[in-house]
């Protein structure tokens, strides 16, 4: 696992596989590449969720299932994998901000076509020391984005800078992932195994951001086999198997995974009287799912991906906390998609195309009571996603180059609250104009969305960048302007009764100013990104009633959104022997209401879910075989309601785990791993989102076999 | 100079800080003519409130809350009721009652067992109240209001809603819950059993006592989500439906909105404090009926949405509740026994009920 911190693009990327990094130049000439040639800027920043907003019972459905989680049926088998090797262990290779082949991710964003390098930075394998089971959990930890949870295992939405969750787009393979109906994107439900790679970035025409989930590829690996199980308090069982084979011309990815838990932890229930240990019952879930990869590389300077990924999660929901009731609302959701991209370079650029599609189900049930025959809510969605684009990027004399293309997506849905069959189109061009010199960079882009339904005006990009250096010293700064929108989704203009098809597209605009800092000597490396940035947004839909059981969706609010994002990383590494690393992300947002049509008491209130504070610590030290690290995250009061009412908001939390690790390995391609980690050490008891029990301290216990062989 | 600018900043500190204390420091929520108001809050949002306005106007929010140090009351509260000097709500979502102290509000009891869906309460005497309860099959609990203990559970309709004591009977409004039931179960205070049952129009919920001690039953009539549009579909009529407690009878309805007709709602039925109005909420808009009429006027006397309405037992006002987006504070908007717009105050998250201290 990798973590991939990219200054100047200000993204915060985080590797799954490490041989991507693997025999590499010099880390120092990848931080000048990436000062260089980076067209991006952003980090990640906090989250927040909009949670359920219900009055009569149809809209307490329409708007709860946009945090609900699912259950599912289990076609994969359970793949469990009981070890036992007799080993010698050795010194374990530490190769630490080691270089090695700089990664060239051809962006598919929808958004953004453009091409840009990332360096990576190769560290020990620190997120796989988080217990983890999705994206969520790693990027909450790792990195400035915000996740908000419904508890272990259940639903958690995630915000950048303060938007909302249906402003940040999720992306596997250039393919959006975001639910069609909802908007969001439910991120436990995107498995660590999805992808090689995530970046987080900002600096694109989504509201809020964007995370990317990209497979890569290793063209020295000959056969790579990794195996890994974990066993966590709650009878909370997850195991993963894959393998990669192939050569310099072609290489296949297979993963498989499977997760079985209970999690009927206790918990400190602040919302009943003496507030007394209670368990969380009716919270089991079971996931399975698996992703493959080809990757072939053809002669002419074609490269080609083909990928698909299955997955089930059949999800008990609990009750909420102060309930004395039992709970018996299930979730399913099931996902197939796949996507083909080529890429080819061409006498004076590149081009780049992509196909991909995705089905996305999900069941939704509840009968209120267990005892009830029937069911109080029995909700089902299907929806298909057909996603072409294609883009060229085009080089010319004086530094100048161009970039055009397109994106086009095909909406479909099956929802029985819809009446009908819905089908929608949306797409946008673009032509990015940019020139890159030594130390400087500009660019300016101009993107004309199109849709079935609505018009929306030119989009606008620009931005400019300064990069020095100085020996060992880099320090590089960026601003930047974007104009951003979001079509309401299609719960918006569909449900019925209610969906208003006559809803504007959102817009606003973002100003951002990026500054990073890197030196890098003798075995020790730092450094350090600050942004400010501060976006408005208009015309946010907000459901709200029109009679006593009717509601519609209305452009009601503007809102903004300002702030600091700031990381800073150490890093020491000697040799094999010893290595050291330690990050430190502070961020501030403010995300107020400037204004809401119905309510000019609001304005200035900030919106729900948004922590001012966030600071985030991971620190690692490893001697040879052994290791000892924490995770620590302070997150400040969130407001829960609009009204910002001090009695209901969230209080401060501390969160502090700490795990150990072992290491060695077998004739030196075998490599075992072997990590104990105590979670939420100081047992302290908090929220994530309001009324949803997360459990205190618990135990997990990681083991992680490897073989790994490398063609010359 | 410097000196005096000190002061004067200390003494604005002093003010402000004044005036935040008098609006926390009631001591005593049962004052002659103050109300309650039942802000039943955001579904899964544990953000039901209760907001007290006193005699003269001050609001003071999260009663309960301030008076338990920060305890919160629960998830979409129903109903408040007050029997001599203790108070019940009832917590549908947390599925609870809670007992509190009506003078303080601090919390003295609570019941979480047989209270699946506690919807409203009834004091039949100073030791004992009813608690209905129930989506579908319904119950009412008796309880000991000294011990806080259920002591027995009657069964009555499905859903059973409001409840009325008259002639030493109570009057159970059986709603149909999630379903349909069309009757009103009668109990007899002195046993705890039902006697009676008196069958009137689909879907009884809400009930008032008129200057005459009549009983008058709104019956919102059957409605259903068909497929493929799930849209609302009236399949009964919503009635007024007048009763004669001493004969258990029938004495005169009026349809209000009749089965034919779009789909509208009929909601929250309010009586004056005299008996001799009527006040019910049709389509959105507030009608106002004698208690001798035989028909709907055919102007309503507000045209406005309210999520809950209540009369003034002495002043006569009208009280409508706003619950605005659900998301934000609710408002109470106060209008004059001629139906002109007074005043306004905020409260809560989604006020739904208004409990007037006598």
């Amino acid at each position: 696992m990798e973590i991939l911190n990219n200054p100047s693009c200000c993204k915060h990327t985080i590797l799954s596989h490490p041989e991507l990094v693997e025999g590499t130049k010099d880390g120092t000439e990848l931080y000048n590449h990436c000062l260089r040639l980076a067209n991006g800027k952003v980090s990640v920043k906090c989250e927040s969720e909009d949670l359920p907003e219900f009055n009569s019972l149809k809209s307490a459905l329409r708007k709860h299932l946009r945090y609900m989680q699912t259950k599912s049926n289990y076609i994969l088998s359970c793949l469990f994998f009981v070890l036992s090797a007799k080993y010698t262990c050795a010194q374990q290779p530490i190769d630490s901000v080691q270089q090695i082949d700089t990664v060239k991710i051809l962006s598919h964003k929808e958004e953004n076509g453009a091409q840009c390098l990332v360096a990576v930075y190769k560290t020990p394998d620190v997120t796989a020391f988080y217990s983890r089971s999705d994206v969520g959990e790693a990027l909450q930890q790792f990195t400035s984005v915000q996740i908000n949870s419904y508890g272990l295992g259940n639903t958690s939405s995630i915000s950048v800078r303060g938007a909302n969750d249906d402003h940040t787009n999720v992306y596997w393979n250039g393919l959006k992932i975001n639910s069609l109906t909802l908007g969001g994107t439910d991120m436990s439900l995107i498995p660590f195994e999805s992808g090689d790679e995530i970046v987080v970035e900002t600096n694109n025409t989504s509201l809020g951001g964007a995370v990317n989930i990209n497979s890569k590829p290793n063209w020295r690996n000959k056969f790579d086999l990794k195996v890994r199980s974990d066993i966590s308090s709650f009878d909370n069982y997850r195991n993963s198997l894959s393998f990669k084979i192939g050569n310099s011309k072609i290489q296949f990815h297979t993963t498989a995974f499977y997760h079985n838990a209970k999690n009927n932890f206790t918990y400190t229930d602040v919302y009943k009287f003496n507030n007394p240990i209670d368990t969380a019952n009716h919270n089991a879930l079971k996931s399975a799912g698996t992703v493959n990869t080809v990757f072939i590389q053809l002669k002419k300077q074609v490269f080609i991906s083909i990928g698909s990924w299955y997955q089930q999660k059949d999800k008990e929901l609990p009750a909420i906390m102060g309930s004395n009731g039992e709970s018996s609302k299930f979730q399913k959701d099931k996902s197939i998609r796949h996507f083909i991209n080529i890429d080819k370079t061409i006498s004076k650029g590149d081009m780049h195309l992509a196909l991909a599609h995705s089905y996305d189900e999900m069941k939704y049930t509840d009968k209120r009571m267990p005892t009830d025959t029937f069911l109080f809510i029995n909700t089902h969605y299907i929806t298909n996603r057909i996603s072409n684009s294609f883009f060229i990027n085009t080089n010319f004399k004086y530094h100048l180059s161009l970039q055009t293309g397109y994106f086009y997506n095909i909406n479909m849905a099956d929802v029985k609250e819809y009446v009908k069959k819905v089908t929608d189109h949306i797409g946008e061009v673009f032509a990015n104009l940019k020139w890159k010199q030594e130390q400087f960079a500009a660019s300016v882009k101009i993107t004309q969305p199109f849709s079935s339904f609505k018009y929306v005006r030119p989009q606008f990009f620009a931005e400019a960048g300064f990069e020095t250096k100085k020996q060992e010293k880099k320090y590089a700064v960026n601003i930047s302007y974007s104009d951003k929108y979001r079509f309401p989704d299609l719960n918006d203009r569909y449900w019925n009764p209610g969906g208003n098809p006559n809803l504007k597209p959102e817009f606003g605009w973002t100003v951002n100013l990026s500054n990073g800092f890197h030196t890098y000597k003798n075995r020790h490396s730092f450094q350090t990104n600050v942004s400010l940035y501060y976006s408005n947004i208009k015309n946010n839909i907000v459901w709200t009633p029109v009679t006593n059981v009717i509601w519609s969706p209305k452009n009601l609010k503007s809102t903004r959104l300002y702030g600091i994002e700031s990381d800073a990383i150490y890093s020491f590494t000697q040799s094999d022997k010893f290595y050291v690393y330690l990050k430190a992300i502070y961020n501030f947002n403010r995300a107020q209401i400037t204004e809401d049509a119905n309510n000019a008491d609001l304005n200035g209130h900030y919106l729900r879910y948004k922590p001012q504070h966030t600071f985030k610590t991971n620190f690692y030290i490893e001697q040879k075989y052994a290791g000892i690290g924490f995770n620590y995250n302070y997150t400040s009061t969130r407001f829960t309601d609009e009204e910002n009412i001090d009695f209901f908001e969230l209080k401060p939390y501390h969160l502090l785990d700490v795990y150990l690790t072992f290491k060695g390995t077998i004739k030196e391609q075998h490599q075992l791993q072997f990590i104990f980690k105590i979670n939420n050490i100081t047992n302290t008891s908090y929220e994530s989102v309001r009324s949803y029990a997360q459990p205190q301290r618990y135990y997990s216990l990681s083991f992680i076999y490897n073989f790994l062989k490398l063609h010359k | 100079m410097q000196k005096h600018f000190i002061l004067v900043a200390i003494s604005i500190a002093f003010l402000i800080s004044c005036q935040k204390e008098s609006n926390n420091n009631v001591d005593n929520y049962i004052e002659s003519g103050s109300a309650l108001i039942v802000n039943e809050g955001g579904y899964t949002r544990n953000n039901g409130s209760i907001s007290y306005i006193s005699r003269d106007n001050q609001v003071v929010n999260n009663i309960f809350e301030k008076s338990n140090n920060g305890q919160i009351v629960g998830d979409v509260l129903q109903s408040f009721t007050r029997v001599g000097n203790i108070g019940i709500i009832c917590a549908n979502n947390s599925q609870k009652v809670i007992f509190v102290d009506a003078r303080t509000f601090k919390q003295v009891g609570e019941i979480t067992t047989g209270t699946d869906y506690p919807r409203f309460a009834l004091g039949v005497t100073t030791d004992k109240a009813y608690i209905t309860n129930g989506s579908s099959s319904g119950t009412v609990l008796v309880v000991n209001m000294k011990t806080f203990a259920v002591t027995k559970t009657i069964n009555v309709g499905d859903g059973p809603e409001e409840m009325l004591l008259s002639n030493g009977k109570v009057f159970v409004a059986n709603s149909g819950g999630f379903g349909t039931d069309n009757k009103i179960s009668v109990i007899t205070t002195t046993t705890d059993a039902v006697v009676s049952s008196i069958t009137v129009a689909d879907n009884p919920g809400e009930m008032e006592k008129d200057a005459q001690g009549y009983l008058w039953v709104l019956c919102k009539g059957n409605v259903t989500y068909p497929a493929p549009t799930y849209a609302p579909v009236r399949l009964s009529a919503a009635k007024l439906v007048r009763i004669n407690p001493s004969t258990n009878t029938i004495d005169r309805q009026i349809e209000i909105i009749p089965s034919t007709a779009d789909y509208s709602a009929a909601d929250n039925l309010a009586v004056s404090g005299d008996g001799s109005k009527l006040f019910v909420c049709v389509d959105d808009k507030v009608y106002q009926l004698s208690y001798t009429a035989t028909a709907l006027p055919a102007t309503p006397v507000i045209s406005r949405l309210f999520y809950g309405l209540d009369v003034h037992p002495f002043t006569g006002e009208i009280w409508g509740l706003d619950a605005g987006n659900f998301n934000e504070a609710g408002k109470i908007i106060r209008y004059n026994s001629n139906a002109q717009a007074v005043d306004s105050f905020k409260v809560g998250i989604i006020p739904n009920a208004v409990y007037f201290n006598l």
